[in-house]
């Protein structure tokens, strides 16, 4: 996709002259004397460029009365380019700035993939990879299994996180199986997330997925996104349902051999307040596996619930 | 760097600075008066428009500013641009820039958006951003200058069959008070104009935005107290102009009353 974003921040309004950037270091108290006249002087010129300006200053202002604004030293000022030549030494300072944020950004990445590892916590996007069979769903295939609809007032918030994690195996697999379903059911994790503190980053992501041809490609970004929200251990929970039902629909023994699904089953069996006939049903995956239709109807059982 | 990480290391910024980015959005809108339905409209615009382009705006920072300064320049373009696009070349007038936010929104809901006085007033004082009484909303209204409303105003079959309905402009129709705002607006608008651009500048700070005067100096780089000296000497200027093309004393106080 070409980058057709120039100096003005995307905006159509800043002109080439007046960059976000200078307007921005303005408000800053970040340019030179020759600068500061020079940018006033343009912005005295364009009333446009002006209401920017005024309005940006009171955001500005308002964020550091109300505490919001991040403090503002060098350490947060990201080396977003580093093409430009660092003539000043506070420049100086942001670079070397930039690079200790991009070490320290890498290593807790590393560090939070190690983590991820060790502790097997299965995302959606793991739990879909480890199916035998990876093809899309059949037609006919029940998207809501569960007995509150949408809208329904009695639905919970922590059944909205479950049905994220459900959800979210849906758009994995339609992903993987090219299946144009995709677009409807990142559309539906778009609705969700917006239901749910902190998930606007992520139905950002789930948004452009559903409206975008080439959406899958923000797969990736839509899944760490789906990190962030708090509640991560109901979003597993409902990914690992839905896997479930999936792979029981498929006869995958395989993946309910699996470490990951051994362990969530075992939580699942220690979660206090569950009826008797989830009870039974944990204890039918985990243990008795009688047979398919016995073990997709213990799926069913512990999915209504939520 | 590879793409892959660079996209990562980008993605996990605006991740960071998400809070920072609703807080900037919910603050121009509410500056603006956007209903909360535009509010939501304009919020997912400015996040899709952050991440475009595997977040292209965010990778061209160069670090010149603080990140979230930068943030709230961009935003703050996005909104003029979401506003010509849903509404035209609409600005608030002079005159109600002068009024304060009131001002502001009042003349948006009656000449942009179409809204009859009662119904405008009636969305301030529900909306609870303003300590204003009707009365003292009536009374700016009166104050603004008369404008065209930017598109027609769709009127139910209800209203146009009572044929009662009361119409946008219901207070301002006094030709009297109409010919008077509208003179007073060029005048105002006459009297900026004349003046340098920096001072203009500096008057559109303190005198439309309430800019306190410690981040005018930061901003303008000038030191405090020749900064107060320069706006008294911009606020003479402005009066004399004012009076000299027939403003009235009491509206001259109201405009440059700072």
């Amino acid at each position: 996709m070409p980058d057709t974003t120039g100096p003005n921040g995307g905006s159509e309004v800043l002109s080439q002259r007046l960059s976000a950037e200078r307007i921005a270091a303005l408000i800053d108290a970040r340019v030179s004397d020759e600068e500061r006249d020079a940018i006033m002087r343009q912005l005295g010129e364009s009333d446009e460029a002006l209401d920017v300006m005024l309005d940006a200053a009171a955001a500005v202002a308002y964020m550091n009365q109300s505490g919001v604004s991040p403090d503002r030293s060098d350490e947060d000022i990201i080396p977003l380019s580093l093409v430009t030549k660092r003539r000043t030494r506070w420049r100086a300072v942001t670079f070397v700035g930039i690079s200790a944020a991009l070490a320290a950004t890498a290593l807790v990445m590393v560090r939070s993939s190690r983590a991820r590892n060790a502790e097997a916590v299965g995302t959606p996007g793991e739990m879909v990879a480890a199916l035998t069979d990876q093809s899309a769903l059949p037609a006919d295939w029940n998207y809501n299994p569960w007995n509150a609809q949408r809208g329904d007032p009695s639905i919970r918030d922590s059944a909205l996180y479950v049905r994220i994690g459900v959800r979210a195996v849906d758009v994995e697999l339609a992903a993987r199986a090219g299946d144009t379903a995709i677009s409807r059911l990142a559309s539906d994790m778009d609705v969700l997330l917006e239901r749910v503190p902190g998930g606007s980053a992520a139905s950002v992501f789930y948004r452009r997925v559903a409206e975008d041809p080439n959406g899958a490609e923000l797969l990736p970004q839509a899944r760490r996104a789906l990190q962030t929200l708090s509640m991560a251990d109901l979003i597993a929970l409902g990914a690992w349902l839905e896997t479930a039902r999936i792979a029981a629909s498929r006869h995958d023994e395989k993946w309910f051999n699996l470490a990951v699904s051994q362990r969530m089953l075992r939580r699942i069996s220690e979660i206090g307040d569950s009826s008797p006939a989830e009870k039974a049903a944990t204890g039918e995956i985990l243990r008795d596996r009688s047979t398919w239709d016995s073990v997709a109807t213990s799926v069913g059982v512990l999915l209504r619930r939520w | 760097m590879e793409n892959a990480q660079k996209s990562a290391v980008m993605e996990s910024i605006f991740l960071e600075q998400l809070p920072c980015i609703e807080k900037i959005v919910g603050f121009v809108s509410r500056k603006h008066g956007l209903p909360s339905v535009d509010a939501d409209d304009f919020a997912s615009i400015v996040k899709m428009k952050l991440i475009e382009n595997d977040y292209a705006i965010l990778r061209k920072f160069r670090g010149e500013s603080s990140l979230p300064t930068f943030l709230a320049v961009v935003i703050a373009g996005f909104f003029r641009d979401y506003r010509v696009q849903r509404w035209g070349r609409w600005r608030p007038s002079a005159l109600a820039r002068s009024y304060g936010a009131a001002a502001i929104q009042l003349e948006t809901l009656l000449f942009r958006d179409g809204y009859s006085s009662t119904e405008a007033i009636q969305l301030l004082t529900t909306m609870g951003q303003l300590s204003l009484t009707e009365k003292e909303l009536r009374a700016i209204i009166a104050k603004l200058p008369r404008r065209e409303l930017l598109r027609p105003v769709e009127v139910s079959s209800d209203a146009l069959a009572a044929g009662s309905e009361e119409t946008p402009q219901v207070e301002l129709v006094d030709p009297a008070n109409v010919e008077e705002r509208t003179r007073v607006e060029a005048a105002l608008n006459e009297a900026v104009d004349e003046l340098s651009a920096q001072d203009r500048v500096l008057l559109k700070m303190k005198f439309w935005e309430d800019m306190t005067v410690a981040d005018m100096s930061r901003t303008a780089g000038l030191p405090q107290k020749q900064l107060y000296r320069r706006l008294e000497r911009i606020a003479e200027t402005m009066k004399t102009r004012l009076r000299r093309a027939g403003v009235s004393s009491e509206d001259v106080r109201e405009l440059i009353a700072h």
